[in-house]
């Protein structure tokens, strides 16, 4: 068992290894975010160059989780900080949860969604 | 374009998609291969979620590897559980022994229409488990082996088992075919629990049912969390209407306990649809002096625990009455969920009733009995909403819809577990100018699934997701080209997330929506402003020249 726990983590590590990251390519731990990841995962995740605009959203992002232990409502986002949802989607092309949220650390959301 | 990486909205080349044949190829289908192909199957469960469940061998694995690292008595377990439930569940041994795989429901399930895998068929799907039953347990049919299609139980097997029945979105489309009526979505559930007695499932639904244990709902959110939702939402409809409507939470005395799942509090359209809900109680309150009330301890009506055991299906189930009962309410009014109305109509009275401190669902307005919920106590908002304007009781302007040209997709559960077909389509044809059925062996009863349900909509799944929602996909785009169908209406929150791509694939230009998004779009509102925009902020027909 011991050998699959360690296989797992190995495939599930980022290339250069400096992050740990789980099968949806979300960060394992919350608790190991920084802006440094964060910056390493758009680049995984074909985002950016991270502009003004994009480190607000993921800013917001991750401190609405840190308060309500849940991501906001792209319209949340929007509405906080004056961003239409069109060009939320711009900035993060491939969605919120899997922009915003996965570059805020925040877990992958998952069930009716 | 090349396939999408994992975990990324992507779709794949249509025409190789479509490039596949539905004869099976040659080979014995008795020995177990199976083809983990990236896009056919589902993420294992996080050891975590197993952990907090104290659910039965948690470590993280990849289905990819040859080692799934079992117990070590991990035969025994599943022989013995598989004894355990024949015994328990007399539905399963019928459905073991009756088959005679005359071959009704090969053609039915959407993931063979769209795949051609022969394992999809399900009668086929159910033989993987039959033959186990045939060369394992049946004593007669395990002396002959092999000659009475009995197989013994190995690894592969389980390889076998936990691919396929993770391709089964327990629909039960087939069943609606079967001369037998065995109900295969009750084989893959026997199936998943055996899974689950080694530590065999998948994150995307059992991340939900670890979360709904421990916060009251799938997406984890805590009770201060759901009321700042409902309050953003509430902002929304002022914004919209001009009317700020009361966000009742946890309140005691209230008429009824109203149910959604979590869903709508977070994805569209879904969180139009709970705007929709919001709007209409507030004017049922303004108007009639009639209350509900949500809540935070059973803030989820969908249950993933369907997906999983009867026993944790149970288990979260248990908050709706405990709260009702807490909160003193009459009965309880469920919301636009699927699977929801399979667990409430069809096991909860069953399962942790009886409700006997409830009454039987009445409408005060309109004087109407819901006998049809005399054990449950529960209805749907939609039979609910169906009564009110049968009755006259909902002022309604069908204009401020105008533009949206609707089709509804039965969901499944209600469609299938509950014969829910009328009353959606009643709310319909009063709220919105124009509506359009597709063909009929795509609804009603022989609806076609979206591909995504039973824990399934994820999308690692995509390609598997993709072909299971061709059929559906296919019907949406023949009303599409035919009669400018621009809408599809759902009332289940899988739906609503899991049908957009279907829709952005098969049928593009067609977008999804709730059917108490568009009633409340249509609703008149005593003290409303001159309304502009709908819920989604886009200008009603007539005012796209407004200032909004």
């Amino acid at each position: 068992m011991a050998e699959a726990l360690q296989q797992t983590k190995r495939s599930s590590r980022c290339e250069d290894g400096t992050l740990e990251l789980d099968n949806d390519g979300f960060l394992f731990q919350m608790e190991h975010w920084s802006r440094a990841a964060a910056i390493e995962l758009a680049k995984r995740n074909d985002i950016g160059p991270l502009s003004d605009e994009h480190w607000q959203v993921i800013e917001f992002v991750h401190a609405y989780y840190e308060q309500h232990r849940q991501g906001p409502p792209i319209v949340r986002v929007g509405k906080a900080l004056g961003l239409s949802a069109k060009r939320i989607c711009e900035l993060f092309p491939c969605g919120m949860a899997r922009g915003a949220y996965r570059l805020a650390g925040l877990p992958r959301p998952s069930g009716c969604v | 374009m090349a396939a999408p990486k994992f975990d990324e909205i992507g779709f794949y080349d249509k025409s190789k998609l479509l490039d596949f044949s539905h004869s099976p190829k040659a080979g014995d289908w008795l020995d177990p291969k199976t083809d983990f192909r990236d896009g056919s199957w589902i993420y294992p469960t996080k050891a975590k979620h197993l952990e907090y469940l104290k659910m039965p061998n948690p470590r993280e694995w990849n289905p990819k590897d040859e080692d799934w690292a079992l117990p070590d008595n991990w035969k025994e377990i599943v022989i013995e559980g598989f004894r355990e439930r024949l015994h328990k569940y007399r539905s399963l041994k019928v459905f073991m022994d009756i088959c005679v795989r005359c071959g009704a429901c090969a053609d039915k399930c959407h993931f063979f229409i769209g795949g051609g895998d022969p394992k999809n068929m399900p009668v086929l799907r159910a033989e993987l488990l039959r033959s186990i039953y045939r060369g394992e347990i049946k004593t007669m049919t395990k002396i002959l082996g092999k000659l009475a299609g009995g197989r013994k139980l190995t690894k592969e097997t389980i390889k076998e088992w936990f691919y396929y029945f993770y391709q089964c979105t327990e629909c039960r489309r087939c069943s609606v075919f079967c001369p037998y009526g065995i109900d295969t979505a009750e084989i893959t559930m026997m199936a998943r629990e055996l899974l689950h007695l080694l530590g065999l499932g998948v994150n995307w639904a059992m991340e939900p049912v670890a979360a709904c244990y421990r916060t009251g709902n799938h997406l984890g959110i805590q009770p201060h969390g759901v009321k700042d939702t409902l309050e953003f939402f509430a902002d929304d409809i002022e914004e919209a209407t001009g009317v700020k409507v009361d966000i009742p939470i946890n309140q005691v005395g209230a008429d009824v306990l109203f149910v959604t799942p979590s869903g709508d509090f977070l994805a569209d359209p879904g969180t139009y649809t709970c705007m929709g809900y919001m709007t209409l109680f507030h004017y049922l309150k303004e108007k009639y002096g009639f209350t509900y009330t949500w809540s935070t301890y059973a803030s989820e009506g969908g249950n993933f625990g369907l997906f999983t055991s009867a026993e944790m299906m149970k288990r979260l189930n248990s908050k709706i009455y405990a709260e009702a009962k807490r909160l003193g309410v009459k009965y309880i009014i469920g919301g636009e969920c699927g699977h929801m109305w399979r667990v409430l109509h069809q096991y909860m009275d069953t399962m942790n009733g009886p409700a006997d401190f409830l009454e039987v669902p009445k409408n005060p307005i309109t004087g109407t009995v819901f006998e049809n919920a005399k054990s449950t106590k529960m209805i749907h908002i939609c039979e609910f909403t169906a009564d009110l304007i049968k009755h006259g009781k909902l002022k309604l302007d069908p204009s401020r819809n105008a533009g949206w040209n609707v089709t509804f997709h039965d969901s499944c559960n209600p469609a299938r577990s509950m014969g829910f077909f009328e009353e959606p389509r009643y709310i319909i044809k009063n709220v919105v100018p124009e509506f359009h059925e597709m063909p009929e062996n795509t609804i009603r009863e022989q609806t076609f699934c979206c591909g995504g349900g039973a824990g399934l909509g994820t999308d690692e799944f995509m390609e598997m997701r993709l072909r299971g929602g061709m059929p559906r996909g296919n019907a949406v785009n023949y009303v599409k080209e035919k009669f400018g169908v621009n809408k599809l209406a759902a009332i289940c929150a899988i739906d609503r997330a899991t049908l957009q791509t279907v829709c952005e694939y098969w049928a593009p230009g067609v977008t999804v929506t709730g059917v108490h998004e568009m009633v409340a779009n249509a609703l008149v509102l005593d003290g409303e402003k001159e309304r502009e925009v709908n819920f989604r902020m886009e200008p009603l027909p007539g005012k796209e020249g407004s200032d909004v």
